[in-house]
Formats: structure tokens, sequence, C-alpha cells
């Protein structure tokens, strides 16, 4: 049952990476910077709890803090222009990135320990020791329960933001910059704003994923990580919020269930990447489906029965 | 300037060569044809790849593996011309994304060869040889490659701007409807450009592997990376300023990795594309934008 615990944690973190791209797909902005800053939390909030004795909440949230200073040294000189600069950027930035964790060596000698006797980020040999859970008997269940409070916090942001004016001005932008401009919105502020946001979620989740592996490296942030998140926004459907979950919570699952899945879960991401784009790039769960659909507003009348119900007079007759 | 120094700067303007090179494929693709190709470095790479493959495995003679990676990256080229921009509709977005799920799928497919993706030995004909130039010492190889990248730049030049077929191609990136009612095939046009950007980057590729003896699946990555800094760097929409960047990273990465060390390398011309792009965000040459969506 643990494996499937851990599983759903993983799930659960994926859910938090796909938002973070989702951020800025919002404004029609592609990031594939989101392995570096989820790398970045992940070393931050790691060397937080391992080195400072930090609390995890504490660790996490730095680790969120850093994915958002890392976010806006890349979005701020980028997001100012038109064009895909932006995506360009975050290409060179994650695997910059990849190589300076890759380097990266801080921290003291562990007392007492035989053999591994470098407590922090240590170089090649990636980051171990990270025993937080373990020091602090936190279970597998009892993470996975912390990491969908967090992600059920960010479902209930996403979905007030896009029943929100901000949510529209950030649609207005992908729709159309110019437009956006004419009608007095600060184009470059809002995409900066949307970028950094995915940045802090990228961070929160790296802290998360670094106190459930316990061991950590450079190789775990490769430039594939942001690829696959982005397929996770694309499939999953890049009109709404339920789009980034539900490609989520699916493509970490279906490996976990299916053997082959896993074994071709690349060129089946690719795949279905190109297959989406050519036919229908709206991805899985479109705007209109949602309208169509409009769980929220069945549920409202379900709950509602007392309301009287207005008969249309287009009603044909028998 | 202490003689070190000095090597490693000659060294890195030679390095540069093939930067310039494989910047021109980039600056054709996403500069002049305005297309953001993720797959392109991959392509580079894959094509290499595979005629290595096939000189170690099957036995084809060597000197056929050039002509071999050329035909295979134009293959693979046309291929995403179709599937990823001829095809995909609509946003500009779209179209990179799908040239993201071809990156993987080429990444994967060599990974599934009879290769691993492990590294392919590749002949290199002037082995090891060494020129003395006064207290310098040069590499024969990294001197036919520098060579050879600055004719092909200026050919490519010259092509563009003083051809018909190079006018063609412009009057199509200025404006497709124009370019129709002067009855050019637009379409044909651009899958030309891009067989010619294969063209170039495979040949940059093989001749950066061929330095280097062997090729791996991690050069895909580093094609892209250093072509998309240096692209930046130089302006999307100035050749000479893709050249000027291209040997200037090449002399700052060698140069810096004598004084801080082969670790952070990469990060120098990182660093310099973000201050870049902060100060004069449309590169040093030119105000032309990348690929605009």
């Amino acid at each position: 049952m643990s494996y499937w615990y851990t599983v759903l944690t993983f799930t659960g973190i994926n859910v938090l990476l796909a938002y973070s791209v989702y951020a800025s797909y919002m404004t029609g902005q592609v990031s594939l910077g989101q392995s570096a800053f989820f790398g970045i939390g992940a070393y931050t909030a790691a060397t937080l709890t391992v080195l400072s004795g930090a609390n995890l909440f504490v660790a996490v949230i730095a680790g969120g803090a850093a994915g958002t200073i890392a976010s806006l040294f890349v979005g701020v000189p980028t997001l100012r222009l038109r064009g895909y600069y932006l995506t360009v950027a975050t290409v060179a930035f994650a695997e910059a990135i990849r190589v300076v964790l890759h380097n990266f060596r801080f921290g003291k000698p562990r007392e007492g320990a035989a053999g591994d006797t470098w407590q922090g980020p240590d170089g090649p040999v990636g980051f171990r020791h990270i025993s937080y859970l373990n020091e602090h008997n936190i279970g597998t269940f009892e993470y996975m329960s912390i990491v969908w409070c967090v992600v059920l916090v960010v479902v209930v942001v996403f979905a007030i933001l896009e029943r929100s004016r901000l949510g529209r001005v950030l649609r207005i932008i992908e729709e159309d910059q110019i437009v956006a401009k004419s009608i007095g919105i600060n184009v470059s502020f809002m995409k900066v704003g949307a970028f950094a946001f995915g940045g802090f979620l990228a961070g929160i989740g790296g802290g998360l994923y670094a106190h459930l592996m316990t061991f950590i490296s450079g190789d775990d942030f490769k430039i594939y990580l942001s690829a696959l998140v982005l397929a996770y926004v694309v499939i999953g459907g890049g009109q709404t919020m339920w789009g980034p979950l539900v490609g989520a919570v699916i493509f970490t699952l279906l490996p976990e269930v299916s053997r082959p899945v896993k074994e071709f879960r690349l060129e089946l991401f690719g795949i279905l990447m190109i297959a989406v784009m050519l036919f229908r790039p709206a991805g899985m769960i479109s705007a209109a489906n949602v309208r169509k659909w409009a769980v929220g507003r069945r549920l409202r009348a379900l709950l509602d029965r007392s309301s009287p119900r207005v008969s249309s007079p287009m009603v044909r007759e028998p | 300037m202490p003689g070190f120094v000095l090597q490693a700067a000659i060294e890195g303007l030679v390095a540069g060569g093939i930067y310039a090179l494989l910047g021109l494929g980039f600056h054709l693709i996403f500069g002049v044809l305005k297309r953001v190709n993720l797959a392109y470095g991959t392509t580079l790479m894959a094509s290499v790849y595979l005629a290595a493959l096939s000189v170690n495995l099957h036995g084809v003679p060597w000197p056929a593996a050039l002509p071999l990676a050329l035909i295979i990256g134009i293959a693979i080229t046309l291929a995403v011309e179709r599937l990823a921009f001829a095809w995909v509709r609509g946003d500009g977005r779209f179209s990179m994304v799908a040239t993201l799920g071809i990156w993987m799928i080429i990444e994967e497919f060599l990974i599934r060869t009879p290769g691993h993706g492990r590294g392919q030995a590749i002949v290199n004909p002037f082995d090891l040889a060494l020129v003395s130039v006064g207290r310098l010492e040069l590499r024969v190889d990294h001197i036919f490659a520098f060579v050879l990248s600055l004719a092909l730049c200026a050919g490519i030049y010259a092509f563009l701007f003083h051809s018909r077929a190079g006018l063609k191609i412009r009057v199509v990136v200025e404006d497709r409807a124009l370019a129709g009612l002067l009855g050019i095939d637009a379409a044909s046009v651009t899958r030309w450009t891009f067989a010619l950007a294969a063209v170039i980057g495979v040949i940059a590729g093989y001749v950066f592997a061929t330095a280097q003896h062997a090729i791996d699946v991690h050069i895909g990555m580093w094609a892209t990376l250093k072509g998309l800094v240096i692209l930046v760097l130089g302006g999307a929409g100035n050749l000479w300023g893709v050249v000027a960047a291209a040997l200037g990273l090449g002399i700052m990465e060698r140069v810096g990795t004598e004084l801080a060390g082969p670790g952070y390398r990469d990060l120098i011309g990182y660093g310099l594309m973000l201050c870049l792009l902060a100060l004069f965000p449309h590169g040093f040459g030119g105000r032309a934008r990348l690929a605009s969506g």
C-alpha cells in the first residue's frame, strides 16, 4: 500500500508542476525552464532542512521563493520581448542550471558516519541523506496527505483565478497582446507575474520532491522533465484549469498500471504531443467541453431543486 | 597577456568557427524562416549518429559517413517541416510544441538503436596533428574546421543576398502573399531553405563530432544550447552578428574554462545571453524579432 501512497505523492507533485507550466501558458508563453525551478526549489529546501535543521513547511516555502527568484531572473529580461524569447531562454537556462547543480558542493562533514561523509549537496555524487521525514516519523500516508493538501490549495487558487478579472486579463494577453495593451493592461508585468507564480509552484514542488526522494542529483532535473510536464498541460488541455490536473494525473498513473506504457513513455508522449497539435490543439479537455459539461452549474441545480424551472418557449410539442 | 591565455583565446576562436556554422543553421530556421524548430539540434545529432553507427556496425566506408548524414538530416528536417509546420495550423506555439514532441521521439529512438545512444567513434583523418605558429600549438583539424566554417558562412551570405534563389527566400519571408503574386511557390522555397539549414547544421555537427573523435546523444542538447545562445547573442535577423557572436562565445568559453574551471563553462554563454537580453533586447545586430507569433 505504501508503494501506492508514494505513487500518489508523485502524482500530486506532478500536478503542481503542471500548474506551474499552466500559469504562464495562460498568457500564451511556453516555458521549458520548469525543471530548473524545480531543481532549485529542491536543493534550497533540502539544504535548509539538512544543514540548518529548518522546519519542513518553512523549507518548502523557501524553495518556492528560490524558484520565484530564479524565474524573475529569466522572465524579466525576456518577457518584455514579443516572440518566443522566453522558450529559447528557458531551454538554455534549464541546461545551465542542471550543470550548476551537478557541480554544486556545499555543506559540512557528517559526524559519526562511515563511508558517506558529506552532508549537503556533493557535486556529481548528488545530495544524499535528506532524512527529514524519517527523523520526524512522517509516514508515506501522512506525506501524501500533506502533498495533496498543497495541491488542493493550488487548485482552489486557480479556480478562483479563472473566475476572476485577473484570469480574463491573462487570457486576453494570450489572445492578442496589442489589444491587451490598448485596453490599458500592463502586458509585461502580467506576463512576468504569471511566470513568477509558475516558478513559485515549481519550487514548492521541488521542495516536496526532495524530501520524498531523500536523494537528489543534478541529473534529476534534465530538460526532459520540463518537456514531460509541458506535455501534461498540452495533452490535457491548456484552455482551462482542468486540463493540467487531468493530464498530470492520467499520465503519472498510466505508466504505473501499464508496463508497455512505462517502457515507451517518452515516445508515447512525443507522439501524443504531435497528434494533439495536429488534430486537437485545445487538448483533451477544451474550454468548450467545460462549458458543455458545466459540472458546477449542474451540481448547484441539483442542490437547488426548489427553484422554479423556467420552461423555454421554444420547446417543440410532440 | 600570459601565454596560456593567448593559446586558449586562439583555440577558442578556432572552436568558434564550428559555433558559427551551427549558429548559421539556427539563423536560417529561426531568424530567416521565423520557425521555432526545437528539434533542429537533435536532428543534426541524430543524422551524424546514425551515419557513424552504420560505419561502425555495417561496414560502410567512413568517407561515405558525411553524405549519409546529410541525406538523413535532410530527410528528417523535411519531415519536421511537413509535420510540425505545414500541417499544424494556428498559433506558432502549437508548432513549437510539436517539434518538442519530435525531439523526444528522436532521442528515444536513438537509445533503442543497436548503439543504445552510447558514444560512436568517428574517423578523424587529421588525427591529432599539430602545427606550431610561433609559441602557439594548433590542431590541424580545428584550423580546417575554422576555414570551412567561415567559407560556408560567406557562401550562404552570397547566396541569400546576391542570387535569385536567395532573393526568393527573402521575398517569401517578407510577405508570403506577395510571393504568390510574383509566381514564387512559397511552400517549395520554405522546404528548400529547411533543407539548406539541415545541410549546414549536419556539416557543423559532423565537424564537431570529428574533432571529438566520437558522437553521442548529448551532442543534440549541446547543439541546441549553443545554437540558441548564439542566435540570441547575435540578433536573430543578422548573419554577421551571428558569426561574430559565435566567435566571441568560442573565445570566452575557452578562456573562461582556463581561468574558472570546466564545470561552469556553459554558464558563461548563458550569463552573457541574459545580460544582453536585459541591456539590448534585440541582440547586437539589428532589431529583427525572433520568430514572433
